[in-house]
């Protein structure tokens, strides 16, 4: 029994090793698939270029080409057919490469003319855009979001914005395309008021001579508005940054309070050094007390307490002054930024709708 | 209190201000005072009230902390009641202290001050070992102080048959400087009552203005 159980867990070890290295493995394959099938494709092994080209065309998710790659493929695709002599399977790959591609071009320097010549007739029978925008964008008033449009083909297209729902709220351009055309977008509805935020999209539909629609292609929007943070206002100058406009009182009682203290105690020091025997004391010392109070009250008023200090008056005026001018500009510079409100729009990838898609 | 006791507390006062004297630049000044005086006595046989004026030189020695001060006085008081009977007095009075600048609104002194009584029929001394506290206050930086000095006697010696008693007294008033000529005037009153053991009191008071100057 344990025996058996050992045997088990070393098989579900190797099934999980296998399972965590596959992933990987099966990545890297599509890869050199598609290098293998270019290899094939040189070397004139045909039959196997074209199951190995198949075969990288045909992973998907994570492990899928490129779009670059895979458009590669295609073309390679479309070489190894022609060169089959599967002429039509060649020029449905060819379609096929101009619906998923509309931009892209084969290198003369890579296949022959001839190949190239198939391709170029597929693509001019095959309308078709792609659109490529910014993937974030934040749009002032007078701004707008540039969506390139990249043609395969001169042919009709018409696009428009639209709500997620498909209600479509502006036509952003109604014309003909040849290799590219930049539609420009304000962040407004056909009436002229800004759109409010939400999920949006640009669509665009391919027509061809006929008026018929051959593909349409969706570019998903996401609006938002952005308000810039207002500056907080600069607090007003606190008493620590003013200096006092009055002389204060304190440093006047000071010097009044010992001089009339003197004062008294002189007149009453009589008594309070003869005791009962002080009675015909000398009136001088009233001169003397009296004295030394109005000398206080000299020092008192000389100290000019409630006075207005005109020189600490002027500094703090000019320090509420500087206080004033920078909460002034703060203020304004908020007011700005307040109107300053931006639409934020960010773009998704773009997904075809028509039935030719690939 | 004991005349060794009172020796002791100038001596060390003196012992207290030596270090803190030295190296500091020295400071003299002078002053010259004249002072109307009334000196009352109340003894068992009566009361007496004499007036006058005293004149006295004054002169301060500083150095840092340290302080000294010669005061001597001299005057004549007469009694104002014609026919009372009562002689009048030759006035002399002296004083040697040293002090402390302790704080720079408070001065610490203590040390001997003597008066003498002089009349056609002799001489009376008395001799009081004091000690002092002279508190001021600036009313007016540089201009305008004003100050209060208590004292005490810790010993006393008069040669009358009657034992000394105690001693105390106190002045105060104003000090203004002027700058021009650079004097200190002081407009100050004062007053001391000396008593002794049998009930004899000895009043002195005076209202008093001087003028001084700092030598250096």
């Amino acid at each position: 029994m344990r025996a058996q159980l050992r045997v088990a867990a070393r098989g579900g070890a190797v099934v999980v090793a296998l399972l965590l290295t596959l992933r990987p493995l099966h990545a890297q394959s599509a890869q050199s698939v598609l290098a293998a099938g270019i290899r094939s494709y040189q070397s004139l092994d045909l039959d196997d270029a074209a199951g190995l080209l198949t075969r990288a065309l045909a992973f998907e998710g994570r492990d899928a080409l490129s779009r670059p790659d895979h458009a590669k493929a295609l073309m390679y695709l479309v070489a190894t057919e022609l060169l089959r002599d599967h002429r039509d399977s060649a020029f449905a790959v060819s379609r096929r490469l101009v619906a998923y591609e509309p931009r892209f071009r084969p290198s003369d320097l890579d296949f022959p003319p001839r190949t190239i010549a198939l391709y170029d007739s597929a693509r001019r029978a095959t309308p078709a855009v792609f659109a490529a925008a910014p993937a974030d964008t934040a749009l002032r008033s007078g701004e707008a979001l540039v969506i390139r449009l990249f043609g395969s083909t001169y042919h009709q297209i018409q696009a428009v914005l639209a709500r997620e729902s498909g209600t479509a709220l502006r036509i952003l351009y109604a014309g003909p395309i040849t290799d590219s055309l930049d539609v420009r977008w304000d962040g407004r509805d056909s009436s002229g008021a800004t759109v409010p935020n939400g999920d949006y999209r640009i669509a665009v539909e391919s027509r061809d001579a006929r008026g018929h629609l051959m593909r349409s292609l969706r570019l998903p929007l996401t609006v938002s508005r952005v308000v810039a943070e207002t500056l907080p206002s600069p607090p007003p100058p606190g008493s620590a940054a003013l200096l006092p406009e009055r002389q204060p009182v304190g440093p006047a009682l000071r010097v009044f309070a010992p001089a009339v203290a003197v004062g008294a105690a002189v007149m009453l020091l009589p008594g309070a050094v003869a005791g009962s025997e002080s009675g015909g004391s000398s009136k001088g010392r009233l001169v003397v007390g009296g004295a030394a109070t109005l000398a206080g009250i000299y020092a008192l008023f000389r100290h000019h307490p409630g006075n207005a200090i005109p020189e600490n008056v002027v500094r703090n005026q000019a320090v509420r002054a500087r206080w004033r001018a920078a909460a002034d500009s703060v203020a304004r510079a908020n007011v700005a930024r307040r109107r300053d409100v931006r639409l934020r729009v960010r773009s998704g990838e773009p997904v075809v709708q028509s039935p030719e898609a690939p | 209190m004991s005349h060794a006791t009172a020796i002791a507390l100038a001596a060390g006062l003196c012992v207290a201000v030596a270090p803190l004297a030295s190296q500091s630049a020295l400071r003299l000044s002078a002053a010259g005072e004249v002072a109307a005086v009334r000196a009352r006595s109340l003894t068992p046989a009566g009361r007496e009230r004499l007036d006058g004026f005293l004149v006295v030189g004054e002169g301060t020695l500083g150095r840092g902390h340290g302080l000294l001060r010669l005061r001597y006085g001299q005057g004549r008081v007469t009694s104002d009641s014609a026919g009372g009977g009562v002689q009048p007095r030759s006035l002399t009075d002296g004083e040697l202290l040293v002090g402390v600048a302790a704080l720079p609104w408070l001065d610490l002194w203590a040390g001997p001050h003597a008066r003498s009584y002089r009349t056609d029929f002799g001489n009376q001394r008395w001799l009081f070992w004091e000690a002092r506290a002279s508190a001021r206050a600036t009313l007016v930086p540089g201009q305008l102080q004003s100050f209060f000095e208590g004292r005490v006697a810790v010993a006393g010696r008069v040669n009358v048959p009657e034992p000394f008693g105690s001693s105390r007294g106190a002045e105060g008033g104003v000090e203004v400087r002027i700058t021009r000529p650079a004097l200190r005037l002081r407009f100050t009153y004062r007053i001391d009552q000396a008593r002794l053991a049998a009930g004899r009191r000895e009043t002195v008071e005076a209202v008093a203005f001087s003028v001084g100057r700092d030598l250096r």
